[in-house]
């Protein structure tokens, strides 16, 4: 038997947001620990990484681990029946093949299930080794956005370069050349408007622009965004999901190619 | 020096004594006591009894008449080879509606079979399980085999396995049975931490099997076996403490030396062949779960195909036909349709293809004579993971016009392949086509239909065109490894 009760529904809305638009199916694994999300896209170059943990539910329970193959075009439908101050229930038995959705309103005077058939999922799981990035950037989530939508009228690909100065974004495109740059607030009155940098040695990194505006679908989930980057390797996009958990994605960087000439 | 010596040793060991050496058995915590066995039977079935699951094969199993019996054993149990119960389920109710008995199959034909097939997988099976039904109502008198010996000899598609499953499930007979789920419970009831990819190590097995099961109810032993196996004793974190023989379990009372009865002391002797490697020990950490024991997966091929969706317009203006062809009567995905799909070189993503494109293009002008290309566009590639291969699919649209001598039944294919068809896009959703040209399918039609993706569609040629420095797109598989399934 899994349950797993959210006051908040709306979270749950807002995580859907942030999948959607990357993944057509994904397998929800459910443990006693929590939930977990792992899945790239069909192109195999991003990858989405969610993380919700059991004690950030209002109820949870998990006898037994199992993997819930959903198809999120279905999931999303149903979770667009549910209301912002909806409390949603998700629940299964375990051997099922349907996954049930509740949605109470706060007052208890209305509740409506849906029953949701699972799908059989060709598991592919990725390790993803714990690394010490080079630079991590913290920023409002708003301002990400706002970038990622800005820059991409210019070009497909974003190079995202962090120094001891700052952080700049640019790219180049027919019409022209977009440069942002974002420097180390120095002294702000809410933490989440910060833009913070730690950074060990400077990167310089290229990445497709469609990706990371399809990242940024998750910007209701939280105030602030963490960018971490090294030399070749991928970037990691991070939002922090209130008490519960985190949403993470992950990018392969575009490098040189030594064919073109 | 000395340990060479030992090594040389246990080489001679192996090709002198016999592994299924009973002595050798006993001595080690191979091997159940008289006693033990009896008192594993009757919890066994007590819990199957109670726990088992309710699946529409298990009633017609207990069919009075004994060819309906072996039929739905049969069926049942070649699905579901390497495939999931919760799979099966909706292909067995569909086959068994269509085809309810062995006469009913083999009066189909095969393109129906692999029809009903589709998305199960391991297409050769639905082909094999049509021949046997076929062999038996033909060469037979209708009358299926019961003895477990005879269905191995006689039927095609029917190994040890399926044979001792619809010998002891449909017809009573006293016969041990081996899977997967029951190679992990006696491992780890009799303690075996070989390498269990090796036959002589499944042998033993097998051995144990035959002697375990219980010879008034051989059916629900080992169904009862299997069930425990794939719901309790699990691969990873098994549920020790709900399971009806944990008692008598050598890995159990092993990582848990207090509370289980039985042997006292389990150790690994160095020159067993039974035991865990002396190179790989026992860990605490892993517990129950160091058992079973496999050699290390060889890294699955990766292959690239480029596919050629094929696309011509008809006469009803919404709706195109595509091009599909049906593979050779053998190999991988035998008797499917697919598009017309070339190997490519290896695996990733964003390389210039052209050369591989044209050459392509070359090999199936022989399937569009008297047609023109009206325009070859990229359009996304699709990833599917075979067992053995990892394969990417870089989609094509190639768009053709009829000219005024375009005959459609002029037509080259590959060696071995079967033939061609045109097809819109409901009748391919109702072919014999595989998971991966779904999947293949559905990229097209997310891909072609959402105007998303124009940009991608144009990328390769328009980064030539304007001389920026092109860069190339990496794939997550590049920085993050798989991690080990199962």
């Amino acid at each position: 038997m899994f349950e797993a009760r959210l006051l908040q529904g709306s979270l749950l809305k807002k995580v859907m947001e942030a999948l959607k638009d990357l993944l057509n199916e994904a397998a929800w694994d459910c443990s006693d620990a929590g939930i977990q999300l792992q899945a790239m896209d069909n192109s195999h170059v991003s990858l989405v990484s969610l993380n919700l943990r059991a004690e950030g539910f209002d109820k949870y329970r998990c006898d037994r681990n199992l993997s819930m193959g959903m198809n999120l075009g279905s999931m999303s439908k149903i979770l667009k029946c549910a209301s912002n101050e909806d409390i949603i229930t998700i629940k299964a038995q375990d051997n099922a093949d349907t996954v049930t959705f509740v949605f109470e309103s706060p007052e208890q005077d209305k509740v409506s299930d849906y029953e949701m058939k699972l799908m059989n999922l060709d598991q592919e799981h990725l390790g993803i080794p714990e690394t010490d990035y080079a630079c991590t950037i913290r920023l409002p989530s708003s301002e990400f956005a706002r970038i990622c939508r800005d820059l991409s009228q210019f070009g497909e690909s974003m190079v995202i370069s962090c120094t001891k100065e700052g952080v700049r974004f640019s790219a180049t495109g027919d019409i022209g050349t977009g440069n942002i740059k974002l420097a180390q607030s120095a002294k702000v009155d809410k933490e989440e408007e910060a833009v913070v940098i730690e950074m060990q040695e400077p990167v310089s990194l290229t990445f497709a622009c469609r990706y990371l505006n399809s990242f940024t679908k998750a910007t209701s989930l939280s105030k602030s965004v963490q960018l971490s980057m090294s030399p070749e390797v991928p970037l990691v996009v991070e939002y922090k999901i209130e008490d519960i958990g985190h949403v993470r994605y992950y990018l392969a960087p575009k490098i040189e190619d030594e064919e073109a000439a | 020096m000395k340990r060479l010596r030992s090594q040389v040793k246990s080489c001679l060991k192996t090709e002198t004594v016999e592994i299924e050496n009973s002595e050798t058995l006993r001595n080690h915590h191979h091997a159940l006591l008289e006693e033990e066995i009896r008192n594993l039977r009757e919890k066994l079935i007590n819990w199957y009894d109670i726990n088992k699951r309710d699946l529409q094969w298990r009633d017609l199993a207990k069919h009075i008449d004994p060819n309906i019996r072996g039929y739905s054993v049969l069926v049942s149990e070649i699905m579901l080879q390497q495939t999931q119960v919760a799979t099966v389920k909706s292909y067995y109710s569909k086959w068994i509606e269509k085809w309810p008995d062995l006469t009913a199959l083999s009066k189909a034909t095969l393109e129906e079979v692999n029809t009903l097939w589709s998305g199960l997988g391991y297409y050769s099976r639905g082909k094999r399980l049509h021949e046997a039904a076929c062999k038996i109502v033909h060469e037979m008198d209708g009358t299926m085999p019961q003895k477990a010996e005879q269905l191995q000899k006689q039927l095609p598609g029917v190994g040890p396995y399926t044979a001792a499953a619809i010998g002891s499930i449909a017809f009573n007979e006293r016969v041990g049975l081996v899977d997967g789920n029951v190679i992990r419970v006696i491992t780890r009831l009799c303690s075996i931490g070989a390498d269990t990819s090796k036959k002589s190590v499944v042998d033993v097995i097998w051995k144990l099997s035959n002697e375990m099961v219980d010879p008034e109810r051989p059916g629900d032993f080992n169904q009862g076996m299997m069930e425990l196996g794939a719901t309790v004793c699990t691969p990873k974190s098994p549920l020790c403490q709900s399971c009806p023989i944990s008692l008598m379990c050598r890995a159990y009372k092993r990582s848990n030396p207090k509370e289980a009865a039985g042997p006292a002391d389990i150790e690994d002797v160095p020159d067993c062949l039974l035991c865990l490697p002396i190179d790989q020990p026992w860990t605490v950490k892993d517990g129950v779960t160091n058992y079973p024991r496999k050699a290390k997966k060889t890294a699955a091929k990766i292959a690239r195909n480029i596919v050629l969706i094929v696309e011509r317009p008809t006469n009803e203006s919404d709706s195109n036909e595509y091009l599909l062809w049906q593979r050779p009567v053998n190999g991988l995905l035998a008797n499917l349709w697919e598009f017309p799909s070339f190997p490519s070189h290896q695996w990733s993503d964003d390389l210039d293809e052209s050369s591989e494109l044209t050459a392509a293009l070359d090999q199936s002008k022989g399937l569009l004579t008297g047609r023109t290309i009206e325009r070859c566009q990229y359009v996304a590639d699709v990833f599917h993971q075979f067992s053995h291969i990892s394969q990417t699919y870089g989609l094509y649209r190639v768009a053709v016009r009829a000219c005024e001598n375009a005959k459609d039944n002029v037509v080259s294919l590959p060696d071995h392949y079967q033939g061609f068809r045109w097809l819109n896009a409901r009748q391919i959703a109702g072919a014999a086509i595989s998971t991966a040209m779904k999947k293949v399918f559905r990229a097209f039609t997310q891909n072609v239909d959402g105007s998303g993706s124009s940009s991608s569609l144009k990328r390769k040629t328009k980064s030539k065109e304007t001389g920026t420095v092109s860069k190339k797109q990496m794939t997550l598989q590049s920085y993050f490894k798989n991690s080990q399934t199962e």
